[in-house]
């Protein structure tokens, strides 16, 4: 993994280089391929004219770690480097459980609340007793998914339908079924006397 | 000479806005606390918060990684690029074809995606759900940027920003409707990335509302400085950017005297007054906004910059 993360990082920091290995590809899907990267100056890349649009991703990178450094250099030896540890701020409980660790799915909760009304059309479904009732509240969630709905259970409806319907020959009598097999082989051969 | 000069420039640019960025903040508040009939504190106060954070001890949690203690300088360092970029007072900085438009916004948005990790890492409930509050927010934010940006780019014919500029100062422009569109969705946008009051208040604790203070709650000493100084900077950036889009008037050329240098720079800090007094005056006259109502202003963006390029795909002269 770290191996791809690094591979990530130089592709960003030289694009110049993937976009030259990668023009072969563009150039069978797409018909047309970017001007050749590798011979502009300074490794850094210019799409269609320097005036439009250009990118050195070392320069950013190496603007970057000077810029951090340099932070980093003046804070320690003009301010402060003193460190001390702690145990982290618990909000008033200091027995942490697992019930209340955030999770995966606690961080995607506020992009599912978003994007799940209109993408799963989900409902939230309530149910709070009243102050005298010690029934457990409920919150339930229901989702829906639109591209399956939409995409495939027609298909797959269909494909169940006619599965339902031919089943019944598979318990026809020897006879009904040589029958059956003799009109479809004729059919058949009709078909292909006919088509042109 | 000319390289020098060119370099000069940069390293002032790059002085300049790390020095004018606390002072932006500082007048954003004072004139809020004036428009509330306060006395606020004075402008320098930002200034005297930073030097008396990085002069404290880093308290720093137990299970804290490496990571937590190297984001914060991570993160300044990308915003402080990102701000050096803009072209504040003179356009065609010497680094200035090292990143676009695009590569600008990519910067903000790797910081913001090392702050949300510094949110998680060390694993309190705070600032989870202000990271995955922030992401939320950026899942909105950023595509209505790179509409903004789309739109600018077909009428500029660059993401350049000093082409950009120079294009928009001249006559060729005109009042065109989508650039009004890309305006409005871009200071939306604006509002939104930097936690001000619809979206998010900087000044408060209050865990129901809180998104940017939740992911920095166990940050302290110099390591909060650094973020303090990074929100003030990212601030002073995006104003700069609207300034240098849609107000470009005053930016000094390439090769400009010093007199011409020195009234570039006035107008910059004139413009960076009118876009922090905007700013205080839109703050105290709303208030803010349920989390969940957050992804209608920002859908509002978004639809706005959709609207600005289809129609400059309709007629590039609208």
């Amino acid at each position: 993994m770290f191996a791809f993360a690094a591979l990530c990082l130089i592709a960003g920091i030289l694009p110049g280089f993937f976009i030259d290995a990668l023009a072969p590809a563009v150039q069978d899907l797409a018909g047309d391929r970017m001007p050749v990267q590798s011979d502009v100056a300074w490794l850094s890349i210019v799409p269609i004219a320097a005036s439009r649009s250009s990118y050195n991703g070392l320069l950013v990178f190496v603007f970057m770690c000077v810029s951090g450094g340099l932070a980093a250099f003046a804070i320690h030896r003009l301010a402060s480097d003193r460190l001390r540890r702690a145990p982290p701020w618990d909000c008033g409980y200091p027995d942490a459980s697992p019930a209340t660790q955030y999770s995966a799915s606690s961080f995607a909760q506020p992009i599912r609340r978003v994007f799940g009304s209109a993408v799963f059309r989900a409902r939230e479904h309530v149910d709070m007793p009243r102050p005298d009732d010690l029934r457990a509240a409920r919150l339930t969630v229901e989702l829906r998914d639109l591209v399956w709905e939409t995409l495939y259970a027609p298909i797959a409806g269909a494909v169940a339908f006619a599965a339902d319907r031919l089943n019944h020959l598979q318990f026809l009598t020897i006879r009904q079924f040589l029958s059956l097999v003799v009109a479809a082989l004729v059919l058949l051969l009709l078909v292909l006397a006919i088509w042109p | 000479m000319a390289v020098i000069v060119d370099f000069i420039v940069q390293a002032a640019q790059m002085l300049l806005v790390l020095l004018l960025a606390p002072l932006l903040t500082g007048f954003v508040r004072k004139v809020r606390a004036r428009l509330l009939r306060r006395q606020g504190p004075p402008l320098i106060q930002p200034y005297r918060d930073l030097v008396r954070l990085m002069r404290k001890d880093v308290v720093l949690a137990e299970n804290a990684s490496w990571l937590f203690r190297v984001i914060p300088y991570l993160i300044f360092a990308a915003t402080w690029v990102a701000a050096s970029l803009v072209p504040t007072f003179r356009t065609g900085l010497l680094f200035s074809w090292s990143a676009d438009l695009i590569a600008i916004i990519a910067l903000l948005g790797s910081a913001r995606f090392f702050l949300a990790l510094a949110g998680l890492d060390v694993g309190t409930s705070f600032g989870g759900i202000g990271s995955s509050r922030e992401v939320m927010i950026a899942s909105l934010a950023e595509p209505a940027m790179i509409m903004i940006v789309f739109t600018l780019a077909l009428i500029a014919g660059s993401t350049q920003l000093s082409a950009m500029a120079g294009f928009l100062a001249s006559s060729a422009v005109g009042l065109r409707v989508s650039l009004a569109l890309a305006l409005l969705a871009l200071i939306m946008v604006a509002i939104a990335e930097n936690a001000r009051i619809p979206i998010d208040n900087p000044a408060t604790h209050l865990e129901l509302t809180m998104v940017h203070e939740a992911m920095v709650l166990e940050y302290s000493g110099r390591h909060l400085a650094l973020i303090d100084l990074t929100a003030s900077l990212k601030l002073l950036l995006y104003v700069s950017l609207i300034a240098c889009i849609f107000v470009p008037w005053g930016l000094a050329p390439p090769g400009a005297d010093l007199f011409a240098l020195a009234s570039a720079l006035a107008a910059y800090v004139g413009k960076l007054a009118i876009g922090g007094f905007l700013l205080a005056l839109f703050e105290t006259s709303i208030a803010k906004m349920r989390v969940f109502r957050v992804p209608e202003f920002l859908g509002a963006a978004l639809m706005l910059g959709l609207l600005a390029t289809l129609l400059l795909f309709v007629s590039r002269g609208l």
